[in-house]
C-alpha cells in the first residue's frame, strides 16, 4: 500500500513536534542546561523583622531576610557541616589555621570580593565587625565568644588572625555576617543608622526598598563573587498578616514561597500539584520544664517533681506518637533527646515508652495513692496537682497543652493550665517571673540547641547557671538540675577543640539528660517550608534559614 | 424571646450538652455537623454545641457580672458627685475623664496582662472600663433631681444624706441606668469576645465564644462551622439583648418622641 | 466664650500629664519587659541581658525613667523602639497615614448612609423602610467585627475569590486605583457596617426628639415646606448631640481599628499597637497611648466649644 504523501508529511511534522516537545520538557526540567536567568520570586513572611542588623535582632525573620544580603566567614550547611563562604577554608587544626591550645585562628578571605557598592572587602572588614561587637554603646543582642577574643590581627588585606584570651570551642560560630567597614567605621554607634534598615553587604542580593508593613525589595548584586549568580532578577519579600492568609495566597500564586507552615496546614498542601512541601529536621523540641525545686531553691525538693520516679512516670503517661500523629500531621519527630540531630547527636537514642501502667506503678512507689478516691491521686493529704504554663496565643501549644492534661488526667494526675503572655513567662527575675523564681511546677517552650550545643547545655542545665537571689536571677537552668557528672560531661566538652572528644561528651551529657529527666521532650518540630515548583534551586537546610541558597534559585518554567 | 431561650440554654448547659466539653477525641477531628455533631466537631475532636453551650454560660455570666461591677461602680460614683457637687463632683468628673481619655481595647489588653486571664480578673477590667458612662449618667440624674421639691423637703425634715438617696433619688434615677446597664451587658460581651479572639481573655480549654473564633481562624477554610456558630451566637445573644434595651428605653422614657 | 476655652485648655494640661503618668505606670506593672524576647535564648547570655538593660536605660529607677521620657517628650522625641532601634516618630508616620486613610473613608461612608437613612427613617417613622433600616442597623451593631470579617474573608476571598484576602494593595506591581479598591473593599465595608449601623440608630433617634419639639410644629404651621423644615430647623438641632459621640470617635482616626486591622494585614497604628503590646515595646506603648489620649482630650474640648457654637440656648460663663 503506498503511503499518500501527505500522510508522510504529516507523520514527519509530527515527528517534528515530538521532538521539539522533548527538547521543550527536558529544557523546562534543566536537564544538563544551566537554569535561565532573570525572573522574580516572592517569600511571604508572616512575621516582620524589627530589624535587618542580624547582631541586634534574634528574630528568625531578621536571620532570614539578612542572610540574603550578608554573608560571613563559613556558613553550615544541610548535613551539619561547616563550609567556606568568605573564607577559602574552614580553619582547624588539621589544616593548621587552628593552634593546638586553640587560641589563635586563621581566616583567609578570597581574593577579589567586594562588597554591593564595589568597595573591596578586605581583612579590616572582619576587626570592624568585632570592635562593633565589642563597643560599649552598641547594643547588639551578644557578644559572647567575642568578648573572649584579645585582638584581631590583620597582617594582609586578605587573612585576620583571632587571638583569644582563651579557647573557645565554638568559635566557627562567630562572625555570621561581616560588616562593611566603609559604611559604618565612622560612626560612633550603631544603633540607629540607616543600615539596620537598609543593609549593604557581600551576598547575593542588595536590598532596594523595604516598606514598612508591607514588603522588602531585593536586587541582584551586580559585584557577587559567583559570576553569573544569582540568576534571579529580584527577591521579594512580601508581608502577609499570618500563615494562613500566606496559605492562601501560594496557592493563587500571589507568593512563591511560604516558609514555616504549621503542621497542620500540612495535609492541603500534599494534595495539591503546583506547589511543594520542604521538610528538614530541626532542634527545636517543644518540652515540658519540670521544676525539680520548691520555690526556687535547688536545696529543697519539689514535693512532687523532686522525686524521679514521678517525673518518669510522668513521661511515660504521656503519649508522643499520638501528639506527633493527631496535632502535627505526622510530621514532627517524637523528642528524643536534648541534642537531636547534628554532629554531637546520638542517633540511636529513641523516643520515651508510651506506658500508662508503668507510669501508674512508679506513682505507686513513690508513695502516691488515691485515698480519697476522687481520681487525683494524693500522698499525705497533698493532691498531685501541677500546674502548666506556656505562651498564651499559640493554639498548637494549647491543643498539645490539652492533650497532655488528659493524658495525665488517666494515671490520677491533674494537670491545670495556665497561659501567659510570652513576655511574661520569659520575664526576669526582677518581674518575679515564675520561670526564673522557681515558683512554677511545669512551663513549656521550645529553646533548642543551635549547631554548636554549648550555650544551651550550658546554660540551661549546668549548676552554676541557676537563678538566685545572689546573682540576681541570672541563668536559665529554670529547672533547677543539678548534676556534677552532667557538669563534668559538659565542661571536658568546652574544654578542648576536638570535635571527637566533644562529640562523646556531649552524648554522654544527653543520656543523662534522658536519665534524669529534668525535662521532658515532647516532640521535635519538623520545618516545612512550601513553594510552588515554578521555584527551583531550592534546597531546604536546618542548620540555617530559608534563603541561604538564594544565589542558586531560580525560575523553573 | 430569644434571651430567655439564650438563658435557659445557658442555664441549663450540662444537662442539655450531649457531650462533655472538654471531652476530646482525636478520631473525628474538625468533623462536619451531623447528626451525632449537630454542629460539628473542632480541632480536637470536641462537640462544638456542647462548647457552645457552655460557653454560653461564659460568656453572659461574664457579661452580667462585669456589668454589674460597672454598675456598683458607677453608680456610686456618679451618686456621690452629683449629690454633693462642687469640688468633690469636680475631682470625681476629672478622675472619670481621665479614664475616658485612654483607648479603651488598648487599655483593655494591657489591664489584661496585668491581672491575668480569669474570670474575675476580666470580669473586673471590663466592668472597671464601662463604669465612666453610668457614672456620667447617674450624676446627670442626680443633679438634676437633687433640686426637686421631696429632695428638699426630705432635707427639711432633717434627713440625712444616704437616706435621702436610697429613698428618694435612687428611685428615680434608676430607669436610664437600667438600659445603660442592659445595653452594657451587650457590650461586655463583645469586649470579651474580642479578648478572647485576640488571645488574651478566658484561656481554653474553657471554652467561649471569643476563643472559639480565635481557634477557627486557622480551620476557616477546611472547617467554616468551627467559626460559624461561635459568632452567630456572640451575634444573636448581642441583638436581642440590645433588643431588650431599646424596648426598656421606649418604655421607661417618657421623652420619647412620638407623632 | 474664648475665657472659658483658655480655661479648659489650661485645665487640660494637668489631665494630661496625670494621663501620661497612669500609662507609664500600667505598662510598667506589666511583667516582663522588651528584653522578654531574649530570655530563655541560649545565645544570650545573663552578661548580655544586664548589659542591654543598661544601654536602654531600663535599669534606672522608675521615676527617673519617667522624667526622661516626659523630657524627651517636651521636645519633640517620641523616642526610640527598643525593638526595633527606630524613631517611633517614623515608626508611627509610616503607620498612621494608612489608619487614617481607612477610617477617614469609613467615617465619609458612614455618614453618607447613616444620615439619610436616620432622617428618612426618623420621617417615616414605622414605614417598612424603617423597620428595614432598623433591623438592618441593629443586625450591624451587634456583630462582632471579627465574626463578620471571618465570614466575608471566607466568602470573598476564599470561595468567591473576589477580593484579596488582606493588605493594602499587591506588592510588587505598579500602582492601580482598581487594585487599591478592591483591597480597601473588605476592611471598609466591614467598619462601615458597625459604625454605620449605630450612627443611623443615633441619628434617628435624635431626629425623633427633634421632630416632636414644639418648634417644628410651629414651623410647620407657619406653612413652610416640608424640605425646609427638615433642612433649616430639624436637621441643625438634630444633629448637635451626635457632634459628642463624632468628637468622640475622631481620635479613632488615629488609633484605628486594632481588631480590624489585624485581621486584613492592614499595616496601621491599631497593629503597631498590638505588635508594640506583644514585644512591651514600652516607647511605642507610651506614645501611641498617649498620642490617642491626648486626642481624645483635644476633641472633646473641641466638641464642647462646637457645643456652645451650634447650639444658642447654651452660653458658657
Amino acid at each position: 500500500m503506498r503511503v499518500s504523501r501527505y500522510r508522510l508529511q504529516g507523520a514527519r511534522v509530527l515527528g517534528m513536534l515530538c521532538l521539539l516537545l522533548m527538547a521543550g520538557v527536558s529544557l523546562a526540567h534543566g536537564q544538563g542546561k544551566p537554569p535561565e536567568r532573570g525572573g522574580t520570586i516572592r517569600i511571604g513572611l508572616w512575621q516582620e523583622p524589627s530589624t535587618l542588623n542580624p547582631y541586634y535582632a534574634t528574630m528568625y525573620a531578621t536571620n532570614l531576610v539578612a542572610n540574603v544580603v550578608l554573608e560571613g566567614l563559613v556558613a553550615v550547611d544541610p548535613a551539619g557541616t561547616y563550609y567556606p563562604v568568605l573564607a577559602t577554608e574552614v580553619p582547624s587544626v588539621a589544616n593548621g589555621q587552628v593552634s593546638a591550645d586553640g587560641r589563635m585562628v586563621t581566616y583567609r578571605l578570597r581574593p577579589g570580593l567586594r562588597w554591593s557598592d564595589g568597595a573591596p572587602v578586605t581583612s579590616a572588614d572582619v576587626r570592624f565587625t568585632w570592635e562593633a561587637l565589642m563597643n560599649p554603646a552598641n547594643r547588639v543582642v551578644t557578644r559572647t565568644g567575642y568578648d573572649l577574643i584579645e585582638k584581631v590581627e590583620t597582617p594582609d588585606a586578605t587573612t585576620v588572625v583571632l587571638r583569644f584570651k582563651r579557647l573557645y570551642a565554638p568559635h566557627l560560630t562567630l562572625f555570621p555576617y561581616v560588616l562593611p567597614r566603609h559604611v559604618l567605621g565612622s560612626l560612633p554607634d550603631l544603633n540607629q543608622t540607616q543600615f539596620n534598615r537598609l543593609p549593604l553587604g557581600t551576598g547575593p542580593f542588595r536590598i532596594a526598598e523595604w516598606v514598612s508593613g508591607s514588603h522588602m525589595t531585593f536586587e541582584r548584586n551586580a559585584h557577587y563573587r559567583v559570576s553569573g549568580r544569582p540568576f534571579l532578577d529580584r527577591l521579594i519579600f512580601k508581608m502577609v498578616p499570618s500563615r494562613e492568609v500566606g496559605s492562601a495566597q501560594i496557592k493563587t500564586g500571589e507568593i512563591d514561597v511560604l516558609w514555616n507552615l504549621s503542621e497542620y496546614q500540612i495535609p492541603d498542601f500534599e494534595r495539591l500539584a503546583d506547589v511543594k512541601l520542604a521538610i528538614t529536621s530541626s532542634s527545636l523540641s517543644e518540652k515540658l520544664v519540670l521544676n525539680q525545686s520548691a520555690g526556687g531553691d535547688p536545696a529543697a525538693p519539689h514535693s512532687i517533681l523532686g522525686d524521679r520516679r514521678v517525673r518518669q512516670a510522668l513521661q511515660h503517661a504521656i503519649n508522643k506518637r499520638v501528639i506527633v500523629e493527631k496535632l502535627l500531621y505526622g510530621k514532627a519527630k517524637a523528642g528524643t533527646s536534648e541534642v537531636p540531630h547534628g554532629w554531637a547527636a546520638d542517633p540511636s537514642i529513641q523516643p520515651s515508652e508510651f506506658n500508662p501502667d508503668r507510669a501508674r506503678q512508679l506513682l505507686r512507689d513513690a508513695g502516691w495513692q488515691d485515698t480519697d478516691r476522687d481520681g487525683v491521686l494524693d500522698k499525705g493529704g497533698q493532691p498531685l496537682k501541677l500546674r502548666l504554663s506556656t505562651t498564651s496565643g499559640d493554639k498548637l501549644r494549647e491543643l498539645v497543652e490539652q492533650l497532655v492534661q488528659e493524658q495525665l488526667k488517666a494515671v490520677g494526675v491533674a494537670v491545670t493550665i495556665e497561659n501567659v503572655l510570652p513576655t511574661v513567662l520569659f520575664g526576669s527575675w526582677g518581674d518575679r517571673s515564675p520561670r526564673k523564681r522557681g515558683t512554677y511546677d511545669i512551663q513549656m517552650y521550645s529553646p533548642g540547641p543551635s549547631i554548636d550545643p554549648d550555650a544551651y547545655l550550658y546554660g540551661f542545665y549546668h549548676s552554676s547557671q541557676i537563678p538566685t537571689e545572689a546573682n540576681a536571677g541570672a541563668g536559665n537552668n529554670t529547672s533547677r538540675y543539678r548534676s556534677a557528672e552532667f557538669d563534668r560531661a559538659v565542661e571536658e566538652a568546652r574544654g578542648t577543640v576536638d570535635l571527637d572528644k566533644r562529640r562523646k561528651a556531649y552524648i554522654r551529657a544527653a543520656h543523662l539528660l534522658n536519665e534524669d529527666l529534668p525535662v521532658i521532650i515532647l516532640y521535635t518540630r519538623l520545618f516545612v517550608d512550601a513553594y510552588r515548583t515554578r521555584v527551583g534551586g531550592y534546597t531546604p537546610n536546618p542548620w540555617a534559614w530559608l534563603g541561604w541558597d538564594a544565589q542558586g534559585w531560580y525560575v523553573a518554567q | 424571646m430569644v434571651l430567655a431561650v439564650f438563658a435557659l440554654g445557658a442555664l441549663f448547659a450540662p444537662v442539655l450538652s450531649p457531650y462533655h466539653p472538654d471531652r476530646t477525641d482525636v478520631t473525628g477531628m474538625l468533623a462536619r455537623p451531623s447528626w451525632a455533631h449537630p454542629m460539628g466537631t473542632d480541632e480536637l475532636g470536641r462537640d462544638l454545641l456542647s462548647r457552645v453551650l457552655h460557653s454560653g454560660r461564659i460568656s453572659l455570666g461574664l457579661g452580667l457580672l462585669a456589668m454589674a461591677i460597672a454598675v456598683g461602680i458607677g453608680t456610686v460614683i456618679g451618686a456621690v458627685a452629683g449629690y454633693y457637687g462642687d469640688l468633690l463632683d469636680n475631682i470625681l468628673m476629672r478622675l472619670t475623664d481621665l479614664l475616658l481619655a485612654f483607648p479603651q481595647l488598648f487599655l483593655l489588653i494591657l489591664m489584661t496582662a496585668l491581672l491575668g486571664t480569669g474570670l474575675l480578673s476580666i470580669a473586673l477590667v471590663i466592668g472597671g472600663l464601662r463604669w465612666m458612662g453610668v457614672a456620667r449618667l447617674v450624676r446627670a440624674m442626680f443633679l438634676a433631681l437633687r433640686e426637686r421639691e421631696f429632695v428638699e423637703a426630705a432635707r427639711a425634715a432633717g434627713a440625712g444624706a444616704l437616706p435621702i438617696v436610697w429613698r428618694h433619688i435612687l428611685p428615680n434615677a434608676w430607669s436610664p441606668v437600667i438600659v445603660a446597664a442592659t445595653l452594657g451587658v451587650a457590650e461586655a460581651i463583645i469586649l470579651e469576645s474580642s479578648l478572647s479572639f485576640l488571645g488574651m481573655g478566658i484561656q481554653p480549654p474553657t471554652a467561649t465564644w471569643g476563643n472559639m473564633l480565635r481557634s477557627a481562624q486557622d480551620q476557616i477554610v477546611q472547617a467554616p462551622w468551627t467559626a460559624f456558630f461561635p459568632g452567630l451566637m456572640i451575634f444573636l445573644a448581642v441583638l436581642s439583648i440590645n433588643h431588650i434595651g431599646d424596648a426598656a428605653r421606649d418604655a421607661l422614657d417618657p421623652r420619647q418622641g412620638r407623632r | 466664650m474664648a475665657r472659658y476655652a483658655l480655661r479648659r485648655v489650661l485645665q487640660a494640661m494637668p489631665l494630661l500629664l496625670g494621663i501620661t503618668l497612669g500609662i507609664f505606670l500600667l505598662i510598667r506593672l506589666v511583667p516582663g519587659g522588651p528584653l522578654s524576647a531574649y530570655e530563655g535564648n541560649p545565645d544570650v547570655t545573663p552578661q548580655d541581658l544586664a548589659r542591654l538593660r543598661q544601654q536602654l536605660g531600663l535599669d534606672a529607677p522608675l521615676p527617673v525613667q519617667y522624667v526622661r521620657w516626659l523630657g524627651r517628650l517636651g521636645r519633640g522625641d517620641l523616642g526610640w523602639s527598643l525593638v526595633s532601634h527606630r524613631p517611633v516618630t517614623s515608626m508611627i508616620g509610616e503607620r498612621l497615614g494608612n489608619t487614617a486613610y481607612l477610617m477617614g473613608l469609613a467615617l465619609v461612608l458612614t455618614f453618607a448612609i447613616a444620615l439619610p437613612a436616620g432622617i428618612i427613617s426618623a420621617r417615616r417613622q414605622y414605614s417598612w423602610f424603617d423597620h428595614a433600616v432598623t433591623t438592618m442597623s441593629f443586625a450591624g451593631f451587634s456583630m462582632p467585627t471579627f465574626w463578620s470579617g471571618l465570614l466575608a474573608i471566607l466568602v470573598f476571598s476564599v470561595w468567591l475569590r473576589w477580593l484579596p484576602a488582606g493588605g493594602m494593595y499587591t506588592v510588587g506591581e505598579a500602582f492601580s486605583l482598581a487594585d487599591r479598591l478592591r483591597h480597601l473593599v473588605l476592611p471598609l465595608g466591614i467598619l462601615t457596617l458597625f459604625s454605620a449601623a449605630r450612627y443611623t440608630r443615633y441619628l434617628r433617634a435624635s431626629m425623633l426628639e427633634v421632630l416632636g419639639q414644639d418648634y417644628i410644629a410651629t414651623a410647620r404651621a407657619k406653612g413652610l415646606g416640608e424640605r425646609v423644615v427638615i433642612q433649616k430647623h430639624a436637621l441643625k438641632n438634630a444633629t448637635i448631640p451626635v457632634v459628642t459621640i463624632v468628637a468622640l470617635d475622631l481620635p479613632q482616626l488615629f488609633s484605628g481599628a486594632l481588631i480590624t486591622e489585624t485581621m486584613f494585614s492592614w499595616p496601621g497604628m491599631g497593629r503597631l499597637f498590638w505588635e508594640a503590646t506583644l514585644r512591651l515595646d514600652y516607647p511605642v506603648l507610651m506614645a501611641v497611648m498617649t498620642v490617642s489620649a491626648a486626642l481624645v482630650v483635644l476633641f472633646n474640648l473641641a466638641a464642647d466649644l462646637a457645643y456652645g457654637f451650634l447650639d444658642p440656648r447654651i452660653r458658657y460663663r
